[in-house]
């Protein structure tokens, strides 16, 4: 995965944090679906707050490990898992 | 004997709606679902609808932001749409087979707790329409939006109340809302409503009422709400405890919702998370017997 990319999120969605945690829910034209409401652990939170149209993956993993004690290792794994499962699900998009 | 009145107002779930109207050709039937909400026509109001007689579709054409078409039945066929017009809601029901009514248009202005209702009878020369100001499905889509704009949510789930406690039972059309309730009240328990309840914040509280349903007359009945139960259908009866973010997205699916907005939709969002703050959600599996009952019971 090439961690110089940047993404945006999507407007297609309405968000909703829980304690540390998101609940995103689809619209298809202005309308929610709420039988098909996606969620974010902890960590996925983060990384979709951090996500911006502006910073790197590689910034985000930066970030991710000055806030959490993982692994290097740990971290970019952790970020390639949401990077491919958002992007496929229409949440992110690569900016170009 | 039926009279016909032209102001009528209505208690749900704490909020006042009054219903006038004009035209003597108009007649609230009260002896309908609305019989046993009445409310004293002095108590200021929360939302004032009121209805006219009109010869011509109040909306020809638009941009629906939906549109309901249920199956085809032996008994009532309508088709049902909802239009976001200038901060405006507008719900248009078209019948296709009510003896005296062609269509109703309501224009909602829920900031201002306004709106006006124009019934369309199938024939231009009746003498009088008698309608039920909640006639369904207008009064199930009404509510929806008036309750939201106050701060509520409607449920599709049954509620009872048993020994001071308050529950309501949710999951998916079939999964056994209306068993559960039946089963609670063979064991003494009051049913509050096998299929469509509001739940509203009320101080320290969740509140969970009834409401006016379709085609019969109950008693208004409100309790503070003690637990959330989604049920499943399971071998053995068991309870668990659901938390966070999965017990929030897995009731979510089980409110009532036509927005259309994102606004609406973060209004309703925020709400639900503070009755969640207030009221554990858990998984109820059950085989429909009386043992579920003593399950619950016990945990109180």
């Amino acid at each position: 995965m090439d961690f110089s990319k940047v993404y945006y999120k999507s407007e297609g969605f309405v968000e909703k944090a829980i304690g540390s945690e998101k609940v995103l829910v689809p619209l298809s034209d202005n309308v929610a679906d709420m039988n098909h409401v996606l969620t974010l652990n902890e960590v996925g939170t983060f990384l979709y707050d951090g996500i911006d149209g502006e910073k790197s993956l590689d910034e985000i993993f930066s970030l991710l490990l000055e806030e959490y004690d993982v692994t290097a290792e740990v971290a970019k794994r952790d970020i390639e898992q949401f990077i491919d499962e958002t992007v496929n699900k229409g949440i992110i998009i690569e900016k170009h | 004997m039926c009279i016909g009145i032209n102001l009528l107002a209505l208690n749900v779930a704490d909020l006042v709606i009054k219903f006038f109207s004009q035209s003597k050709k108009i007649e609230f039937d009260i002896e309908s679902s609305v019989l046993h909400y009445k409310e004293n026509d002095d108590v200021p109001e929360d939302f004032f609808l009121e209805y006219s007689l009109s010869d011509t579709p109040f909306i020809q054409d638009a941009d629906w932001s939906f549109v309901g078409k249920p199956d085809k039945n032996s008994f009532l066929n309508y088709s049902w749409y909802i239009l976001n017009e200038k901060d405006k809601v507008v719900i248009k029901v078209e019948y296709e087979d009510h003896i005296q009514l062609k269509e109703i248009t309501a224009v909602l202005d829920l900031k201002k707790g306004k709106g006006v209702v124009a019934v369309v009878p199938l024939s231009g020369n009746v003498d009088v329409v008698k309608i039920d100001p909640l006639i369904h499905p207008l009064g199930s889509l009404l509510l929806l939006y008036l309750v939201h704009q106050k701060g509520g949510l409607l449920m599709h789930a049954s509620g009872i109340v048993d020994q001071g406690n308050a529950y309501v039972f949710t999951g998916v059309s079939g999964i056994g809302k209306s068993t559960m309730c039946r089963l609670w009240k063979e064991c003494g328990a009051r049913a509050v409503n096998d299929d469509r309840v509001v739940l509203r914040l009320q101080g320290d509280d969740v509140i969970v009422y009834n409401n006016p349903m379709p085609y019969y007359a109950q008693f208004p009945v409100q309790s503070t709400l003690n637990k959330i139960f989604l049920l499943k259908q399971s071998p053995e009866n068991y309870i668990k405890p659901l938390k966070g973010v999965f017990a929030y997205s897995r009731v979510l699916g089980n409110f009532i919702q036509q927005f259309y907005d994102k606004d609406m939709i973060r209004q309703h969002l925020e709400y639900i998370e503070k009755v969640l703050l207030k009221v554990e959600v858990y998984e109820l599996g059950f085989k429909p017997d009386y043992d579920i009952v003593k399950l619950v019971r016990a945990m109180d």
